[in-house]
């Protein structure tokens, strides 16, 4: 299994402190967060991706190309990349990019975006949505399998014999997986490419993303990429943790009242019920992660949400400290009882490796 | 068309007919080659405005079905369930327009009639809401 963080690069003032970082400053702590996850032995960091404050990642692979060269193992990822904002040509370009830059360290995640704001500001339509995020992924999908490529579509303006470059590393596009939160129609696309699935489940209850998961599952068997038991799955869940379980919950809940997402609505406690959210102590947060695989199957990716809220860069990096142990022990406890059938996370290293079976 | 990819539930989850529908977004595609989108045949339609009906998504079942209707005039059933979708969404004189065009071609027709007096009645006009009542009571036996 593979476990990391993910940013959404909030910049927020600290509730406690009343200091808000300036952008710089949030741009290189999530530089030095993940360079933390990777000394802490997480395999994974992801940057989500937007277009206005208080948001600072607007150019992720900027960023993810500026980590890659200051690590050795980590994946860089993204969560979520826009696939109905961005010209695909341009994801295409960008991501083979940084592939060829950190030797195959890349996959993605897609996702249509949460801020309503952002379609106009690059020319599109959010009642569209849905079928923009199928038409470009579908073109995304052609670039990078095919040297040539025509297509024409609804959304942009047709392409005739034309190449992507650089192609992807070693002729292997990097790993998608697709996001959502509701979309029916996502977990679809997901289940028809054979690609994963990711559910960022940190703000909605889990007997929703069972219904979800499970049409995404059934449908990676309709489509012959393996049973539904072997489908590529992906987990968003969200960690606070102090040795003491109060102490953690006592520190949390000033950030967790102010969050804009989350403060003002249930309890903390309620929340915690209902939703990943992990406030605790460290066995608390194994305990719980655990329970996962009871809801969703056996899957292949527990991402975590650390640096939100405005926590101050030196807490932050407290969390990933005791987060490296959680993992250990997690990774053990993930591996017992799970099926010799049920596949990792597809990597580069895995997909080229699978290739040269083929081939032989 | 954009419709059928942004209905929503009042609690926020996606409407039942876009569960269906999703599992027919790459039905036409080749080699490969999505077509992205395809339009809906005039039976996907059918179902998935059965679909929103049955979730109590009145309005927006009452606009694929006029559409229907339009496009296959002679579809009874289409039109009845376009009826009591105007019905069920307070669009009272459209669901009368309804019923009378489905009496026209089937004079016989119970539960039209059924429906017919109770829009009538909907609309204060129980007298003219009358007639078909008792004529429906009348079929009813017969049955």
């Amino acid at each position: 299994m593979q476990f990391g963080i993910f940013t959404v690069g909030d910049v927020a003032t600290d509730p406690v402190s009343g200091r808000k970082p300036t952008e710089q400053e949030r741009i290189k702590a999530m530089v030095e967060i993940a360079l933390k996850a990777e000394e802490v032995g997480l395999d994974v960091f992801a940057t989500g991706e937007h277009h206005n404050p208080p948001f600072v990642p607007s150019s992720p692979t900027t960023m993810l190309g500026y980590i890659a060269a200051r690590t050795q193992r980590l994946i860089m990822s993204t969560s979520t990349t826009l696939i109905t904002t961005n010209d695909p040509v341009k994801i295409a370009e960008d991501f083979a990019m940084l592939q060829h830059l950190a030797d195959g360290r890349v996959d993605l995640m897609l996702g249509r975006g949460n801020t309503g704001p952002v379609y106009p500001w690059f020319g599109q339509d959010i009642r569209q949505g849905i079928p923009l995020a199928v038409e470009n992924y579908a073109l995304l999908h052609k670039l990078w399998h095919e040297d040539v490529v025509n297509f024409a579509g609804r959304f942009r303006t047709p392409l005739q014999e034309f190449t992507s470059t650089p192609r992807p590393l070693d002729g292997i596009p990097p790993f998608v997986w697709h996001g959502s939160i509701r979309s029916p129609e996502i977990a679809e696309q997901a289940a028809y490419y054979g690609d994963g699935f990711f559910a960022n489940n940190i703000f909605w209850p889990k007997d929703h993303f069972q219904k979800l998961i499970g049409l995404y599952r059934t449908r990676y068997a309709h489509y012959g990429h393996g049973t539904a038991e072997q489908a590529i799955v992906g987990l968003g869940g969200q960690v606070f943790m102090r040795k003491n379980s109060q102490d953690a919950i006592s520190e949390y809940r000033p950030y967790f009242d102010h969050s804009p997402v989350m403060g003002g609505g249930p309890s903390l406690e309620q929340y915690m019920e209902e939703t990943p959210l992990s406030v605790g102590s460290p066995q608390e947060i194994i305990d719980k992660t655990l329970t996962f695989r009871e809801y969703f199957g056996d899957y292949q990716r527990q991402l975590f949400n650390v640096d939100g809220g405005g926590l101050p860069l030196k807490t932050v990096l407290e969390q990933l400290d005791m987060l490296g142990e959680v993992v250990q022990v997690l990774r053990e406890e993930f591996a017992k009882d799970r099926p010799a059938d049920v596949p990792e996370a597809p990597t580069h290293a895995s997909l080229l490796a699978n290739r040269e079976t083929q081939d032989a | 068309m954009t419709e059928r990819y942004n209905s929503y539930r009042p609690d926020g989850e996606p409407t039942a007919d876009r569960w269906t529908g999703a599992l027919h977004l790459f039905d036409d595609s080749k080699d490969g080659a999505v077509v992205a989108v395809r339009e809906e045949t005039a039976i996907e339609r059918w179902e998935r405005a059965g679909l929103l009906f049955e979730e109590k998504q009145y309005s927006a079942a009452a606009k694929l079905l006029a559409d229907l209707v339009d496009e296959h005039p002679q579809h009874t059933a289409a039109r009845m369930l376009l009826a009591r979708a105007y019905y069920h969404s307070a669009q009272l004189t459209r669901a009368e327009e309804q019923l009378r065009v489905v009496l026209e071609r089937d004079p016989v027709d119970h539960y039209a009639h059924l429906m017919l007096g109770r829009t009538l009645q909907r609309q204060s006009r129980a007298t003219q809401a009358a007639p078909w009542l008792r004529m429906a009571d009348a079929f009813a036996e017969e049955g």
